[in-house]
């Protein structure tokens, strides 16, 4: 005879929380992460020290609107580094044959998603962290060695390269799910020059709107920083940039799980 | 804890039939689940599994139906499954591995959970390894951390699914010995078509053909059903192979001679000796062509 048991309910914040801490270890552990990185802030480094007028108006500038300025000049590249490294964080479940383990577990699989999204992206930043933290140490170095606005540093990167990033990460992580990744990372270029580094009217683009993922519209909205294509920014255009940047990873997100759950219910 | 399977079906995209009218009761203890590549095996233990679902039919596992999501859900927490395409992350070691899929099962207590890693790890023989990434593991010891894996919630239902494809012989060995041991108060599924591997450990089996449960019963059952018709025939060299109803199990070079292990109806040939069945010799018999319906029908099934 069948005894009846109680079950207690899988703990689905541990589940969540023991996700995003392997999966930041995985993604940390990549070399790929460091070399990748690494490659791509020398080549924007080359790019800026190359440019005088640059290191010239970031001494001018007040100190938040210089660190905006560093924070605009990581935003160049290091999101192409990031997006390439987020392509394969989903679909290697399928490719490793992890996914039969994974789905038989009690776990939901969008507290898995979300652990697996936190804990990659935050490993993927961690290499634009520091870059920025060098840049953000050579400015003060060259304003008098004024580290004590240091702290300060934090509000542009939280503002201006952390929204971008996030929602970058999330379409990097999903869109793999339908299309082959090499190629999403081929449109993912084109679509962050076009996007994000090109304005040439009268050639559409996402550049100069509030879609725009660069964070320029928070450098200049938040910061009083000189972005170039974005003359003037409120402080509530910026804040709608980021809102729409985060709804949108969001949504990508939320699409990923609904589509794994059809998936797996059409096999 | 038994598990009820009633009148699944399984049609893939395609339309292939996976599965065709499985009717079948799995007692406690080690039951064992025979048959050739493509009889369905892998497709019965994913939907017992809740990794995939049936077109048809109902499945229980206890009292919980696997047809809801809330069954499914139960069932998840009680089960421990080893995957024929068993994957890991390579980057992870293996008490990593465990810890995480541990907080997977449900295991959120940061201490037991450190502790059943620790006992798992020391039951498989891979404690000494345990930091080191399962990249640089060999087959058999992936395999190891996979049935850790499976055995972390201390499950009631375990389902194994090729548990020893392509292990050496002592990898094997070790493997059936484990396998055997986990019997007792937990039922536990073992999909193979190695019989050996069956016959060492499994008093109750069930035979697959071609989507449909052939056999179910005690493997006693399935060997007195095949005694009478083992056979041991010895030819010399330039002699033919044996003929007629027959099918060759082995064949022994005995340096004058060959000695063929057979099934089936041997006819007037002289020297043809009866011998004891094993399993081998029995699962051969009976998936002849006509045999299995024939045997099938003269033995006692599982209840519908």
């Amino acid at each position: 005879m069948n005894q009846p048991v109680t079950l207690r309910p899988v703990n689905q914040r541990a589940a969540f929380w023991g996700a995003t801490k392997y999966e930041f270890w995985m993604q940390a552990r990549r070399p790929a992460l460091w070399i990748g990185s690494f490659v791509v802030a020398a080549l924007t480094a080359l790019i800026i020290l190359s440019t005088p007028t640059l290191t010239h108006d970031s001494q001018r500038a007040s100190v938040m609107s210089a660190f905006a300025a560093i924070a605009s000049l990581v935003m160049l590249f290091m999101p192409i580094a990031a997006g390439f490294l987020m392509t394969d964080r989903l679909t290697r479940d399928r490719k490793t044959r992890v996914d039969e383990l994974l789905n038989s577990a009690p776990a939901s699989s969008g507290a898995r998603l979300l652990g697996k999204y936190l804990g990659a992206v935050v490993a993927t930043v961690t290499p634009t962290l520091l870059f920025y933290l060098i840049g953000v140490g050579y400015l003060l170095a060259l304003r008098g060695r004024d580290f004590a606005a240091l702290p300060l540093a934090l509000a542009p990167f939280v503002a201006i390269i952390l929204p971008g990033m996030l929602f970058i990460a999330a379409f990097s992580l999903v869109c793999p799910l339908v299309i082959w990744g090499p190629l999403y990372q081929f449109l993912f270029l084109g679509y962050w020059f076009w996007g994000n580094l090109v304005y040439l009217p009268p050639l559409p683009t996402l550049n100069g709107t509030l879609l725009t993922a660069d964070g320029n519209y928070a450098a200049v909205g938040y910061f009083g920083s000189d972005s170039g294509v974005i003359a003037h920014a409120t402080a509530a255009q910026a804040s709608a940039s980021i809102a729409l940047l985060l709804g949108f990873g969001a949504l990508a997100l939320l699409a990923a799980w609904g589509y794994q759950r059809w998936r797996l219910a059409r096999q | 804890m038994n598990v009820t399977i009633t009148d699944l079906h399984k049609v893939y995209r395609g339309g292939v039939r996976a599965l065709n009218d499985v009717q079948l009761t799995i007692p406690n203890g080690m039951f064992g689940l025979l048959g050739p590549n493509g009889a369905g095996k892998t497709t019965l233990m994913r939907i017992l599994a809740g990794i995939l679902r049936p077109t048809s039919g109902d499945v229980r596992v206890g009292e919980y139906d696997g047809a809801t999501g809330q069954g499914q859900q139960a069932i998840k927490r009680i089960l421990g499954y080893l995957p024929q395409d068993l994957g890991m992350y390579p980057d992870l070691s293996a008490r990593e591995f465990l810890d995480y899929f541990g907080l997977l099962k449900g295991l959120d207590d940061r201490r037991s959970r450190h502790e059943r890693v620790e006992s798992l790890l020391a039951m498989v023989a891979l404690t000494d390894v345990a930091s080191r990434k399962i990249k640089t593991f060999s087959g058999g010891m992936k395999r190891r951390v996979g049935i850790a894996q499976a055995l972390l919630n201390d499950p009631r239902l375990l389902i194994v699914d090729e548990p020893t494809a392509g292990l050496d012989p002592e990898e094997r060995i070790r493997f059936r010995n484990l396998l055997a041991d986990l019997g007792g108060d937990r039922t536990v599924l073992l999909s193979t078509h190695i019989v050996e591997d069956i016959a060492q450990t499994c008093q109750r089996l069930a035979i697959m053909k071609s989507g449909r449960v052939v056999f179910a019963g005690a493997t006693d059952e399935l060997l007195r059903a095949t005694r009478g018709h083992v056979w041991l025939l010895t030819t010399p060299h330039t002699g033919a192979r044996p003929q007629g109803d027959l099918a060759i199990i082995s064949t022994l070079n005995t340096g004058s001679g060959a000695q063929y292990r057979v099934v089936g109806e041997p006819g007037p040939q002289s020297g043809a000796i009866p011998a004891e069945p094993s399993l081998e010799d029995a699962y051969m018999w009976f998936m002849r062509d006509g045999q299995g319906d024939a045997l099938a029908s003269s033995m006692t099934m599982s209840a519908r």
